[in-house]
């Protein structure tokens, strides 16, 4: 026996064992090159592709690819106009990190990543993205590329080895035959072999991302370099033929990307018949000299006035000439220049027909004339000058006829008489102090605000731009006080009229901010009284007010007058939010970034990762924290208006007035009144028909609730309400009265004699209780007011025992 | 009449809106047959030439592909070699163990 079981082992028995081991001896194989794909058709790579990828020849440069035809043609085209272009008037194309940059590279990184797997990008070195991707967008894609049902490859080379290593080593430590010392041996020499494998396989994978990121590079710069020497040659010609200065007006004048957005609608739609390009640009000319002569179809004159304004502002915008004054203009001989050549191409190719000498005027009388010496020196023609010299007032294109309606040029001349520091606003600037509907356009010192913002410098704001909000609106309010629009007990109004009639222009001289008001009708200026006149403001001083200017002094949140600044407030809490939020993106941004170094192995220490995880937990409490203060202010802001336009009772702090109306809000919002409402035939008809006959005597209104079951009073009280606002029509007082009557009769049975303070929701708004007075013959009086209206509901003293009783 | 490809192209194409509008502009305002004709094939060859780009990159990927996937096989037969080895080292060394247990019984 023995020599039978020590012959050693059979080659079946060996078999046996490496069958344990390793399965069918074939498996590492089939492990190790599964899913290995040859690069165009998916099958599985065969040893022998190792050769012939060697042999593939490497490609020709992308960028010789690439500049073949295209740069013979592109130098044929420059060649046209040698010397007549300098190179100054070159535009410059950087290469660097632009936005078309990063366009670039996020299309070719899409390509890639189609062809290489999502794992492309993630295996990028940071070095090959950062030039192009900012390091939120970077962990963006990383984020979608997580969260993706594709995800990141798994390493399915290593993970076979390391399974094998594993397999063999628990095999090893099972072993009842090899003594420790062999197993540790058998265990190095696994360990080894493991470890060799690794660290090639990751000096793999190292060289494969390096030219991955090279070939990404050297396709986004050759993409770039294709796209400028293309705008070069471009450029070239435009200049040399005249069109570069006319694409420049031709821009502005049309608005082109707008307007063939407009133009390709309409065309299919029908409403257009001409050839598309020239009802683009032609077209386009015309209409917008339609907008500046004649107002556009604005049916009044302000209305027409702001479509000028917007027309000229296009055209200042265009020609690169919107962040100038006028005098710089004049003084820049390019602008004046690229006007002139303008007007030539204009009159040569006769584009958009009469428009040309239309446009001469239109510059000369919309920026004041100009200099003729300065024109002269930039080579213009004796006619253009005459041109940008007229006074006359120019022809509608289209009709013939003169245009007098006031344009914002003459409304400069009318305000200039009276305030030399006054200038005339265009578009956006007319638009920021044009009185509108919106909260940024309803108040006097919304509109300040918002033309001090839009210029801090010209208003003398020197500080962080971080406090530029409250600078802005104390600035607001101090002229608002200063002008006597504002005080401590009442405070001038905007009218719904003044919206886009007045104009409510922020002015600066001498450090000095004040205001100015023009009535947008007539381009004259008003003063408060004129502004009350005309029917633009009224003076607010009610009790309101006064009640919120006493018990501002005992809160000192609380701003005197009637007019908070919330949205100051709120504005400057959002700022504290979005600097929470710019620090925990960039903490965010930290994590992915160390995220990224743990998992390619560059970084084994964690301790970083917990520390920065730590500081982004502690910042994004903050953040909520911040979230839930903003909310707070918001909420405590709200209350302050709604309390500031509620009636107030005599001693009613403004803590009590929320307590009674959240509590009428529970009533209102409750399971009881949501189900009456929702059951919709929850009348009581016989009440309501009580109520239509007798609501003047009350006591068959109080007897019927007495005898009515509580539960569902309150759904019968507001569908009482809603009743008679449908069938008294325009007796809301009854109405009223009716909702009070019942209310009041509902809380008798509640064993509550209402009081003065109390309040409840009605019709969306508040009813408040005064206090009751006892008459005479023992009856009582409960007087309510909701809506403007005042209502006494008089209770009999047959009913009022009863209720005491 | 425009050349639909370059209508296709200004449509659709990967240029840039400021640059798609500069051309427009020179269509619309240019006079010289000849010039127009040369912009129009100045285009048409860089859109070739971009497209090339994209085949470029894509080429050059399945090459650094192909060549990692081709050297992981490599590295993965001589991992298995070695493995391999050391699986018949163990088998030898547990048969040994066993015979001299037995011999030892």
């Amino acid at each position: 026996m023995t020599s039978e079981s020590g012959s050693g082992p059979q080659p079946a028995e060996e078999s046996a064992l490496e069958e344990e081991f390793f399965g069918d001896g074939k498996s590492l194989e089939g492990e190790d090159t599964a899913g290995v794909e040859s690069p165009d058709d998916g099958t599985e790579s065969e040893p022998g592709d190792v050769e012939g990828v060697e042999e593939v020849e490497e490609p020709t440069s992308i960028r010789d690819r690439l500049f073949g035809a295209f740069s013979a043609t592109a130098e044929r085209v420059k060649n046209r106009f040698t010397g007549e272009v300098n190179e100054t008037d070159q535009e410059s194309h950087e290469t660097s990190k632009t936005e078309f940059a990063g366009a670039v590279a996020a299309g070719l990184v899409g390509i890639a990543m189609t062809r290489t797997g999502t794992k492309f990008f993630a295996d990028l070195p940071q070095y090959a993205t950062q030039k192009y991707f900012t390091s939120k967008e970077r962990s963006s894609i990383l984020s979608a590329i997580e969260t993706s049902d594709l995800g990141p490859e798994s390493n399915d080379g290593a993970s076979a080895v390391e399974r094998k290593n594993q397999m063999i080593t628990d095999r090893i430590n099972e072993s009842t035959f090899l003594t420790e010392g062999k197993k540790a041996e058998l265990i190095g020499r696994l360990t080894g072999i493991t470890e060799k494998y690794s660290g090639e396989f990751a000096n793999l994978e190292e060289d494969r991302n390096q030219e991955f990121a090279e070939a990404l590079e050297e396709s986004i710069q050759s993409r770039i370099s294709n796209t400028a020497m293309l705008k070069e040659t471009l450029n070239t010609a435009l200049i040399a033929t005249g069109i570069a200065s006319l694409r420049t007006v031709g821009y502005s004048a049309v608005a082109l990307y707008e307007r063939h957005k407009k133009v390709s609608s309409e065309m299919k739609e029908g409403k257009r018949e001409g050839n598309y390009f020239s009802e683009l640009v032609a077209g386009g000319a015309k209409e917008t000299w339609s907008d500046l002569t004649k107002g556009g179809d604005g049916e009044t004159l302000m209305k027409r006035n702001i479509t000028r304004a917007k027309a000229a502002g296009i055209l200042l915008r265009g020609a690169a000439m919107g962040h100038l004054a006028g005098a710089e203009i004049f003084s820049d001989e390019n602008i004046m220049g690229a006007i002139n050549k303008s007007v030539e191409v204009f009159q040569e190719q006769g584009v958009a027909g009469g428009f040309t000498e239309h446009f001469g005027d239109h510059f000369g009388e919309l920026l004041g004339g100009g200099d003729d010496e300065e024109s002269s020196a930039e080579g213009g023609d004796d006619d253009h000058h005459e041109d940008f010299e007229s006074d006359e007032l120019a022809e509608d294109p289209e009709t013939g006829e003169a245009y007098v309606d006031q344009g914002p040029e003459q409304l400069a001349a009318e305000v200039d008489e009276d305030s030399p520091e006054i200038t005339v606003l265009h578009g956006d600037e007319l638009e920021r102090a044009t009185v509108g509907a919106d909260s940024g356009h309803n108040s006097i010192t919304a509109l300040l605000k918002n033309q001090i913002m839009s210029d801090p410098e010209k208003f003398g704001y020197e500080g962080d731009p971080d406090d530029l909000n409250d600078w802005a609106a104390d600035q607001a309010t101090e002229v608002a006080r200063s002008e006597g629009l504002l005080s401590a007990t009442g405070d001038v109004r905007l009218t719904s009229g003044s919206i886009d009639n007045l104009i409510v222009q922020a002015t600066e001289k001498d450090g000095e901010i004040g205001v100015h008001f023009i009535d947008s009708n007539t381009g004259k200026p008003l003063d408060v009284d004129g502004l009350q006149d005309a029917g633009y403001t009224y003076e607010h001083s009610s009790g309101a007010a006064e009640e919120v200017a006493s018990v501002a002094t005992e809160r000192p949140d609380v701003e005197v007058g009637v007019d908070l600044d919330v949205e100051g407030e709120i504005a400057a809490r959002e700022g504290d939010l979005e600097a929470a939020e710019a620090e925990y993106a960039k903490l965010d941004s930290k994590l992915t970034e160390l995220e990224s170094s743990i998992a390619s192995g560059e970084l084994t220490d964690e301790a970083d990762m917990v520390a920065a995880q730590a500081e982004a937990e502690t910042l994004i409490e903050e953040f909520e924290a911040i979230e839930d203060e903003l909310d707070s202010i918001e909420d405590h802001l709200d209350d302050l208006i709604a309390w500031s336009e509620s009636p107030l009772e005599d001693g009613e702090t403004f803590e009590e007035w929320k307590e009674t109306r959240a509590m009428a809000a529970e009533v209102a919002s409750s399971e009881a009144v949501e189900d009456v409402y929702e059951s919709g035939d929850a009348f009581d008809d016989e009440i309501v028909e009580v109520v239509e006959d007798t609501y003047a005597s009350s006591d068959e209104i109080f007897e019927t609730i007495f005898a009515t079951p509580r539960i569902d009073d309150t759904g019968k009280s507001m569908n009482l309400m809603l009743a008679f606002e449908k069938s008294v029509g325009e007796a809301r007082e009854a109405a009223l009265n009716a909702f009070a009557q019942h209310e009041i009769g509902t809380l008798f049975k509640d064993g509550y004699l209402v009081k003065k303070g109390d309040g409840l929701e009605y019709n969306g708004r508040w009813m408040d209780f005064a206090n009751p007075t006892e008459n005479a013959d023992g009856s009582m009086d409960f007087k309510v007011r909701a809506e403007g209206i005042i209502t006494v509901v008089k209770v009999s003293k047959k009913i009022m025992d009863r209720v005491r009783g | 009449m425009l050349n639909p490809e370059l209508m296709e192209l200004l449509r659709n194409g990967l240029l840039d809106r400021e640059t798609k509008l500069a051309v427009i502009d020179f269509l619309v305002s240019n006079k010289d047959p000849e010039l127009e004709a040369d912009i129009v094939q100045l285009l048409q060859d860089w859109d070739e030439a971009d497209q090339s780009i994209d085949e470029a990159l894509v080429s050059r990927l399945d090459m650094a592909k192909a060549k990692f996937d081709a050297a992981e096989s490599d590295l993965g037969d001589s991992v298995n070699s070695e493995l391999q080895s050391l699986a018949s080292d163990i088998v030898k060394e547990q048969s040994i163990a066993k015979i001299q247990e037995d011999m030892e019984v």
